[in-house]
């Protein structure tokens, strides 16, 4: 039955270049649209949040270089109102332009189809339709600095009645506007790719491709796409309803403003999930590759991805503790939110099982992929404080709470990312990275982050609270502030150090050594075509599936490796 | 025969549903539809049941007798689907076209008292956002502004739910007339994907029927 | 050389400890001047501990097999397993048992801050309703009752006796904001169209911080107030009659 759309994707024919390029329908050149695409909005995002850190670190100085030409102005100087927008677009292009587009429109496009042994997503155009949504969100979205009033400032959960009162601040004219424009185009695009993905992994696995053979990476990515598809439109409706108060008078969020709040983080909870589990998925991927040994407890791995998404649908309410929600609430939302702390602990045993015993090979790859695991634990761990009600009163809204975010999102997701990139680079382009630079550009990184995001938690224990522009004048904070310009000296180092990795990744694309078919020596599908794999990624026939993906150092073969596509009973039989 | 062997090997796991892509494409499209009207409904009644006594008569506003016999129009709609769908089936083509004909007419049906109903509240400045309503309010004094605001939030309502349900009602219709256009042509039944795209557009139909079973006694009845 | 790696994440567990020893004297929490914020301070510590204990063993491990297992061409083969089932009983429920403990140990103090049912029986003492970007705050005055012609008003500076339950009423007028009182392990939205309210009662007297905790636009960084604590009831009236002299004389 699958063999029919099998034979029928085999009749693919070579499209012309704007059919290749622009207007693809191949799941491996929409994945890399959507890497290339959130490339430069990870450039974007990290040049907002540069200066989001000088302005905290040196108060209403003038931004070097760019200052007199940005802000001329007001002298070089960030304003008050300008500070609140950079915050807002930071949060919004990192989440919704970098870390969901990176690993579910990048590695969920690039990855899918090749992993399991398809030809290509069970709907191409509807593929290519999902990249191409994303063109209005991001034209609108950076489009909004510059209507009358500038981008939205109500911060990326855009409260009302913040957000929804043009008088409230500059941002919530016209930018607010385009910003709720902008996700619902997003939601969109996440919307037509999750439905996608999911019906590409349930009915078109190769022969021999069980639920159970599907390496960590395909498996993740299955059940970030049914949280997307489930949580998404909850949002996709909040912003609508936003969008007709804030158009044509409809009154959705005046009477009970912390409804918005329900709505928004029924999703955006979810959507934090929707940022880390493809990174876990890649992350075992990586591991169990260069520990040279099977992961450690696969089956546990998918359960506690599947328990990880299930709980991630009833723990919203953690970020409403001190709303005005009912207290009573409050404390079945932090049962809830504390036990989904041991689904991530299951995760990082069983990675350090994989490591036990292994043959660990520091590839660039392994090395951003051991700071994951090194540094989710970290995450994983201060979520305890937040979820624990009482002990958030006090940490709430503060740096902790920042601290937290980017120990999941940035030394979490984006480490998983780059692991990612400098693991498919070779198979997705046909050359290697280079792994000097890599390496350095990883050590960089490492200790950038850590000088960056520790050192928050303890702004936020003093109390400090986030979205503030400037705390030199609060006494209790006043002593603080050595702490936040070494912060922002850590956060220049690990922006330089971008540079290094973009040089090489561009270097590399057009003059980097010619890569192998399976430069290291992994057992997964994508690895037995040709690097980058032709149209309708395998030869004749699909590849079948003889095996799980981690038999690493199996006895039965005198390699440490054996692909999943190896027939070992082939000479016997025939 | 690699291909049985393999399978023989492998074993268990291999499992898919007995469906084709699109049909279990359209059932996932069609969750994502619940959860969007779950948002809306659920807003509704968080907003209704928080307002307490203060939200307006519902029933001065909405005719249940015209928003009943809509209701019975779009049921009647979902069973000449039915019908439609159990021809096309049999490639029964014309059949089908007639039944379908039927289900597009009483869509249209549907739309046409919707928009009866949508001009009556404008014609009484019932709407979000209204003008009139404020300048009412603001001539009453601070009492009637409590009310009016209430009414205001009750249009809200109404027309974000019924407007995105007639939006799903008219994407439907588009598509039946895009069905009856290939048959008027002669040539539906050409291709494969015509037969599973009647069937997937009835699930549609059944499913914006469905959404409308809900509305119609939370917006008229309750 | 291939080694040096491990080294590298072992700096994790001991720069983290270290900084937070050192931090522990230098920047950490505000001076506790609530009665229930000990409560807090300890359960956070608590937390702390236990999470701390799992941060430094888990990196540690992690460091150790980066050192142990560092893969050499020619030393064979890994070890062929696939997973182990006592050990994944093991760490699936020890730890399920340290979250319950913790999410156990929480529940009262959370009451005790945040139950209506649990609060201070005391008349409310003031109302604070906050906007762009002050705290207006309106005493009850002697009669205990708020909205009547004793009440006093005033802004961004609260004044409160020392050791008395305080019931305040949290408004806002505009937007979202915070009511943060960090002295007092406080913090509460406020919320347009809701009337919340919250209790302390402060051991010390002195002035602290009243900070918004809820971002409420450009100028959040400046909605600064101060809490007044007077050393005693009879201080407190001084400042109140006082004040509500001048507040007559204005009119």
């Amino acid at each position: 039955m699958s063999a029919d759309h099998i034979e029928s994707h085999a009749q693919h024919h070579q499209p012309g270049f704007i059919g290749k390029y622009v207007f693809s329908t191949d799941h491996k050149t929409i994945g890399i649209q959507f890497l290339f695409m959130s490339i430069l909005f990870l450039l974007l995002g990290g040049a907002l949040a540069l200066a989001v850190r000088w302005q905290i670190a040196w108060p209403w100085k003038a931004m070097p270089i760019v200052g007199e030409w940005l802000f001329a102005k007001q002298g070089g100087q960030i304003s008050p109102e300008f500070y609140t927008m950079l915050f807002t677009m930071h949060a919004s292009v990192m989440i919704f332009f970098v870390v969901i587009p990176l690993l579910t429109g990048a590695f969920g496009n690039f990855c899918i189809p090749l992993m399991i042994g398809a030809r290509d997503m069970a709907f191409p155009r509807l593929n290519m339709l999902s990249y191409w949504f994303m063109v209005p969100a991001f034209t609108v979205m950076v489009a909004s600095f510059v209507v009358e009033g500038g981008a939205a400032a109500a911060g990326w959960t855009s409260y009302p009645p913040l957000a929804t009162t043009p008088s409230a601040a500059p941002g919530s004219h016209m930018g607010q506007t385009l910003w709720l424009v902008s996700l619902i185009f997003v939601g969109l695009s996440s919307l037509a790719g999750s439905i996608n993905y999911i019906t590409t992994i349930v009915m078109m696995r190769a022969p021999g491709m069980g639920f159970f053979r599907m390496p960590m990476t395909v498996w993740a990515l299955f059940i970030t796409a049914i949280l997307q598809a489930f949580a998404l439109p909850v949002l996709t409706a909040a912003l609508i309803l936003q969008l007709l108060d804030r158009t044509i008078g409809t009154t959705f969020f005046t009477p009970q403003p912390i409804l918005w709040q329900h709505l928004f983080w029924f999703y955006s909870h979810p959507a934090v999930y929707i940022m880390i589990l493809p990174g876990m998925g890649i992350v075992s991927d990586v591991i169990s590759t260069f520990s040279r040994k099977p992961l450690f407890g696969y089956r546990p791995m998918v359960y506690s991805i599947m328990s990880i998404a299930g709980l991630g649908f009833i723990v919203w309410g953690h970020h409403m503790f001190t709303s005005g929600m009912n207290p009573a609430l409050g404390m079945t939302f932090m049962i809830s939110t504390i036990l989904i702390a041991l689904p991530s602990a299951v995760k990082t045993f069983n990675w350090l099982g994989t490591l036990w015993g292994g043959r660990i090979r520091f590839t660039s790859a392994m090395l951003n992929a051991l700071a994951f695991v090194s540094l989710f634990v970290i995450g994983g761990l201060s979520g305890i404080f937040m979820a624990a009600t009482p002990v958030d009163i006090q940490i709430h809204d503060t740096y902790f709470i920042v601290a937290h975010i980017h120990y999941v999102l940035f030394t979490g997701s984006i480490f998983a990312i780059f692991a990612g990139i400098y693991y498919w680079f070779p198979k997705m382009f046909g050359r290697s990275l280079d792994e000097t630079w890599g390496k350095v550009h990883f050590a960089l990184t490492f200790i950038g982050a850590n000088c960056t995001f520790f050192p928050m938690h303890i702004l936020g224990i003093r109390g400090m609270p986030r979205r503030y522009a400037d705390i030199t004048d609060i006494p209790f904070l006043r002593d603080l502030q050595p702490l936040n310009e070494f912060i922002t000296l850590s956060a220049f180092v690990m922006g330089a150090a971008q540079i290094i990795f973009l040089a090489n990744f561009f270097w590399s694309l057009f003059a980097g050594p010619k890569a192998v078919i399976n430069p290291w020596q992994a057992n997964t599908l994508e690895w037995t075509t040709s690097s980058p794999p032709p149209h309708g990624n395998f030869g004749e026939t699909i590849p079948t599936v003889y095996r799980a993906p981690y038999e690493y150092a199996s006895p039965e073969v005198e390699e440490d490796w054996l692909p999943q596509t190896r027939n070992l009973t082939k000479s016997k039989t025939s | 025969m690699a291909h049985q062997a393999a399978t023989h090997e492998t074993g268990s796991g291999d499992w898919r549903p007995a469906a084709t892509n699109a049909k279990f494409a359209i059932w996932l499209f069609l969750a994502t539809e619940i959860m969007f009207f779950a948002a809306l409904i659920g807003t509704y009644i968080v907003l209704r049941v928080g307002s307490g006594s203060s939200w307006p008569n519902q029933h001065e506003v909405l005719n249940k007798n015209i928003g009943g016999f809509n209701t019975l129009v779009l049921i009647a709609s979902s069973v000449t689907m039915v019908f439609a769908h159990s021809a096309v089936m049999k490639h029964q083509f014309r059949k089908m076209a007639m039944f379908l004909g039927v289900t597009t007419l009483l869509g249209f049906v549907f739309m046409g008292i919707k928009a009866y109903e949508y001009a009556g509240k404008f014609e009484h400045h019932f709407y979000p956002g209204s003008t009139h309503l404020m300048e009412e309010a603001a001539a009453k004094g601070l009492g009637a502004a409590k009310a009016l605001e209430m009414q205001n939030l009750f249009a809200s309502c109404y027309f974000t739910m019924t407007g995105f349900h007639a939006l799903h009602v008219l994407g439907g219709l588009v598509v039946f007339l895009i069905v009856l256009g290939l048959v008027a042509a002669g040539r539906f039944g050409k291709r494969e994907f015509h037969i599973s795209l009647v069937e997937n557009i009835g699930l549609y139909w059944h499913f914006v029927d469905i959404v409308w079973i809900f509305l119609f006694p939370l917006l008229y009845l309750l | 050389m291939k080694r040096l790696w491990s080294l590298f994440f072992l700096a994790i567990p001991v720069g983290g400890v270290l900084f937070f020893v050192y931090s522990r004297n230098r920047w950490w929490f505000p001076e506790n001047v609530s009665t229930f914020g000990g409560e807090i301070d300890n359960l956070f510590n608590l937390i702390l501990w236990i999470t701390g204990v799992v941060f430094v063993l888990t990196e540690l491990t992690l460091a150790y097999f980066l050192f142990k297992y560092s893969g050499d061409a020619g030393a064979g083969k890994a070890r062929y397993v696939h997973g182990n089932h006592a050990a994944e009983m093991a760490w699936t429920a020890i730890p399920c048992l340290i979250l319950l403990f913790i999410t156990f140990s929480q529940m009262g103090t959370w009451k005790k801050v945040k139950f209506r049912s649990h609060f201070p029986d005391v008349q409310p003492f003031a109302e604070v309703t906050a906007g762009q970007f002050e705290w207006r705050i309106r005493y009850a005055g002697a009669d205990g009752k708020l909205h009547t012609a004793d009440d006093l008003a005033g802004l961004n500076d609260l004044h409160v006796p020392v050791n008395e339950n305080i019931l305040i009423h949290l408004k806002s007028r505009d937007v979202l904001h915070s009511f943060f009182l960090p002295h007092l392990r406080l913090k509460q939205d406020a919320v347009p169209g809701m009337t919340i309210p919250v209790w302390f009662n402060a051991m010390k007297a002195d002035t602290y911080d009243l900070v918004c905790a809820e971002l409420c636009g450009w100028g959040h960084y400046k909605m600064r107030g101060r809490l007044s604590v007077h050393p005693t009831r009879e201080a407190y009236d001084a400042w109140f009659q006082e004040a509500a002299a001048q507040e007559e004389r204005a009119q």
